[in-house]
């Protein structure tokens, strides 16, 4: 039971002479719990997986599936939560309350059932309903208002839920509550969290995976991406600072070592033993 | 210099008032490069906007090499003075060309070809986009973008450039093209005022000030501020980069890392000493 | 996701049709048009047809792409072919189908007719084909200089144009962004009746607009903190016309004028 693309190709625009081969054979999987951070720049190819793995454009080769049936529109839909970049900008209805409801009513829920589906994932994201229920979505500041739109999605229920650089612009305590929503949504679905900063996730998450130019330039657990220098170099990604410093003085006092540590305290236990 | 002199603004009339800055002091010289920080909300862009006569003080003073900024009839002088360049890279550019975009600013100076020709060159050149002169603005980089609104800054011929969070809606290749930028901007004589909410940002600042909820909280060298406690920077929505919080836990257990230090290298460095 | 498609008509390549101003190509099509609405007959049609074939062929346009805007109006030249020659229970046709009778004349007439808007809509084209938008804007807002006089704002029109012109790109992104975010909410856009599928696009268009107008004001902010007050500007770039644009124009309107009076 997963959320499973295999061997994904994809070309934009075919035949008009501006082609563009957005995606060139990437796997991805995504099961119910865990968390993936998928690691891409702009044109790696990343928004188009994304839009596969929702259901909204079909490969030119390869499988999708989810939880064991083929992956399609109708499929996705309403079991595929998409959070774009900047999902704020998708905000239009007259009220906030009205605005998350929508996607509950549109697949079919009842009025009454919709409303308690969007008062709660209101309060899941923080947004007190009595609040910011009546509220016009455009007076909302831009933290508020991307949680508003993820509260949108949410309130679908999905089963899987996929952010696309959902921290984009946000200060220091919109990416904190940011990572706490995701860690919290890891409980009702598998999560994916396609982001150019996976650093601040990485304690967080289950499995990495690299886009690079259309294709998986590596993918596997947080730990192996963290143990396998070789492959860490070959993918070109780079590791978090606090880990780079003990790679650094491990390269340095020519020990292995042993697994890194994440936290910056943990960390400065394990490079000078111990507080004083 | 650019100087803010306890400056207060507010928006809104009577029981609507919103408190934007109150008492807010601050200079900039030409060749410095002066961070602001702070979290959202608390007041940043309002400073960027009353740098160049955007918006006017309610009370106090901002002078820009002793012009009034906030002088309606001094409006052209201080904006050739100071250049303001904001967050959003697509919501500056105005021409269907870099090199038009760039050429706007001196095209709305009415300056002469020969003399507009030479600006644009030189501030493409400046934000290291030669080469992409005729190239469409839709098709940039985020990081391509925003340089081309340095560049458009530059032209105007400023010596100050006041900088609102231009990295925020960046990825990590455009936060590095322009933060290396700026620095070189800094070195060549600009004086730069830098609005972020990002630390780590900060780091190669000359002098940081925190705001919070529209008044000063911190002024000092950057050392300074990463040496305060981790509440006092919480309350004020700031964040030790991890690499300075690994630092300081360091110092905790005893090991010479200098304050300040945010480079993996530099700290993996002085560990290993 | 920024994928090179060519913007509206423009193909860029290097012909000499390429290279004449904007508004040489602006008068001589304007010329052209008035002189196809006074030709008798299909001597005159036939000369213009192979004026247009030639042009296209020395524009360097592909073929395919140059009478691409053919394509929209098929459903015209065949709605005026059929509107000519065909009579509802005539006393005598060239052809019956039925109740329905086809006249040899308005046959011949409709497809004159036909033939002469496609030779329009192919030579009028050319000028968007081989002309960049900020060429056609510059040279419009050139043409528009005269109005000055009756204070129309011509700069500012201009300017407009320009802008409308570069956002283009952006604000067709973000409306595909916006459809296929609903679309992820689960919103249809294929589904009911007239009224139910124009519903459909309010989630669309809303966000879009509320964007353009912020968008607009940042715009306004940045571009007076760079002094702009639509009076006093200088240019960049001026185009100028050549020997080689007045000759265009001269043999172009010459030509039309001369077909038009003679054929």
């Amino acid at each position: 039971m997963s959320l499973r693309l295999n061997g994904i190709e994809l070309t934009h625009a075919k035949g008009t002479g501006f082609e563009v081969r957005a995606l060139d054979g990437v796997s991805l999987e995504v099961q119910p719990g865990q968390l993936t951070i998928v690691v891409g720049e702009t044109g790696s190819g990343k928004s188009t997986l994304l839009r596969v793995a929702a259901g909204l454009l079909t490969p030119d080769r390869g499988s999708a599936e989810i939880d064991g049936s083929a992956l399609d529109s109708g499929t996705a839909r309403g079991a595929v939560g998409l959070v774009f970049q900047d999902p704020e900008s998708q905000l239009f209805a007259d009220t906030v309350l009205d605005d998350v409801m929508f996607g509950p009513l549109n697949l079919g829920q009842e009025t009454a059932v919709a409303r308690e589906a969007a008062l709660e994932s209101l309060r899941a994201v923080g947004l007190d309903p009595q609040t910011f229920g009546a509220r016009s979505p455009f007076a909302l500041s831009g933290g508020e208002a991307r949680r508003a739109a993820i509260a949108g999605v949410l309130a679908m229920s999905p089963r899987y839920l996929l952010l696309d650089e959902p921290s984009a612009g946000l200060d220091y305590r919109g990416r904190r509550r940011l990572k706490e929503l995701v860690t919290g949504a890891k409980a009702h679905a598998g999560v994916a969290v396609v982001t150019h900063t996976p650093d601040e996730l990485l304690d967080v998450a289950d499995t990495v995976v690299v886009l690079r130019q259309g294709r998986v330039a590596w993918s596997g657990t947080v730990e192996e991406l963290l143990g396998d220098e070789a492959a860490r170099q070959r993918a070109g990604i780079p590791l978090p600072p606090v880990v780079e410093v003990q790679r650094l003085v491990q390269e340095r006092r020519g020990h292995a070592g042993g697994p890194f540590v994440l936290d910056p305290v943990g960390a400065a236990d394990v490079l000078a033993g111990g507080a004083r | 210099m650019l100087e803010f002199d306890r400056v207060g603004f507010s928006y809104g009339r009577e029981q609507d008032m919103r408190h934007a800055l109150t008492d807010v002091s601050l200079s900039v010289a030409p060749g410095e490069l002066v961070a602001v920080v702070g979290a959202n909300g608390s007041g940043k862009s309002t400073l960027a906007r009353l740098s160049n006569g955007l918006l006017a003080a309610d009370s106090g003073a901002v002078t820009v090499d002793g012009v009034d900024a906030g002088s309606h009839a001094h409006a052209r002088d201080v904006r050739t003075r100071v250049a303001v360049v904001f967050q959003r890279p697509d919501d500056q550019i105005v021409a269907t060309s870099v090199e038009d975009d760039v050429a706007f600013g001196p095209e709305n100076l009415g300056l002469d070809r020969a003399e507009i020709r030479r600006r644009v060159d030189s501030a493409i050149a400046a934000v290291d986009l030669v080469g992409l002169e005729r190239a469409e603005p839709h098709l940039l980089s985020g990081g391509q973008k925003q340089r081309v609104a340095i560049a458009g800054a530059l032209a105007m011929g400023a010596t100050y450039l006041v900088l609102d969070e231009p990295t925020s809606m960046l990825d990590p290749a455009g936060r590095r093209e322009v933060t290396a930028v700026v620095e070189a901007l800094r070195d060549a004589g600009h004086g730069v005022l830098l609005i972020t909410h990002d630390l780590a940002e900060a780091a190669s600042a000359q002098r940081v000030m925190v705001l919070d909820a529209g008044a000063v909280a911190f002024t000092g060298p950057i050392d300074e501020l990463i040496g305060l406690a981790d509440e006092r920077l919480e309350e004020w929505g700031l964040e030790l980069p991890p690499a300075a919080r690994l630092a300081r836990a360091l110092r905790e257990r005893g090991r010479e890392i200098p304050v300040g230090a945010m480079d993996p290298r530099d700290i993996a460095e002085a560990l290993c000493r | 996701m920024s994928i090179p498609v060519p913007f509206g008509q423009y193909v860029a390549a290097d012909s000499p049709l390429h290279r004449l101003d904007a508004r040489a190509k602006l008068a001589v099509s304007a010329a052209f048009a008035v002189a196809l609405f006074a030709l008798d007959g299909w001597l005159g049609l036939a000369i213009c047809a192979t004026a247009v074939a030639l042009l296209i062929a020395v524009s360097r346009v592909p073929w395919r792409l140059a009478l691409r805007g053919l394509v929209p109006i098929l459903w015209i030249l065949g709605f005026t072919v059929a509107i000519n020659a065909l009579r509802w229970r005539p006393d005598e046709a060239w052809l019956m189908l039925g109740p329905v009778g086809i006249d040899a004349d308005g046959l011949a007439r409709g497809l004159f007719f036909s033939a002469r808007i496609v030779v329009l809509v192919a030579g009028t084209s050319l000028v968007t084909l081989t002309t960049s938008p900020v060429a056609l804007t510059d040279a419009l807002a050139s043409l528009m200089r005269p109005l000055g006089v009756v204070r129309f704002p011509v700069d500012d029109v201009a300017m407009m144009l320009s802008i409308a012109l570069r956002f283009l790109p952006v604000t067709a992104e973000e409306a595909e962004r916006l459809v296929v975010a609903q679309t992820a909410r689960g919103a249809r856009f294929d589904q009911g009746g007239l009224v139910a599928r124009t519903r459909a696009w309010v989630p669309v268009l809303i966000p879009l607009f509320v964007r353009l107008f912020r968008r607009a004001d940042d715009l306004a902010v940045a571009m007076e903190a760079r002094c702009y007050t639509g009076i006093g500007r200088t240019r960049l770039r001026v185009s100028v016309m050549r020997v080689s644009d007045w000759v265009t124009i001269v043999a172009g309107v010459g030509a039309s004028i001369a077909m038009g009076v003679w054929l």
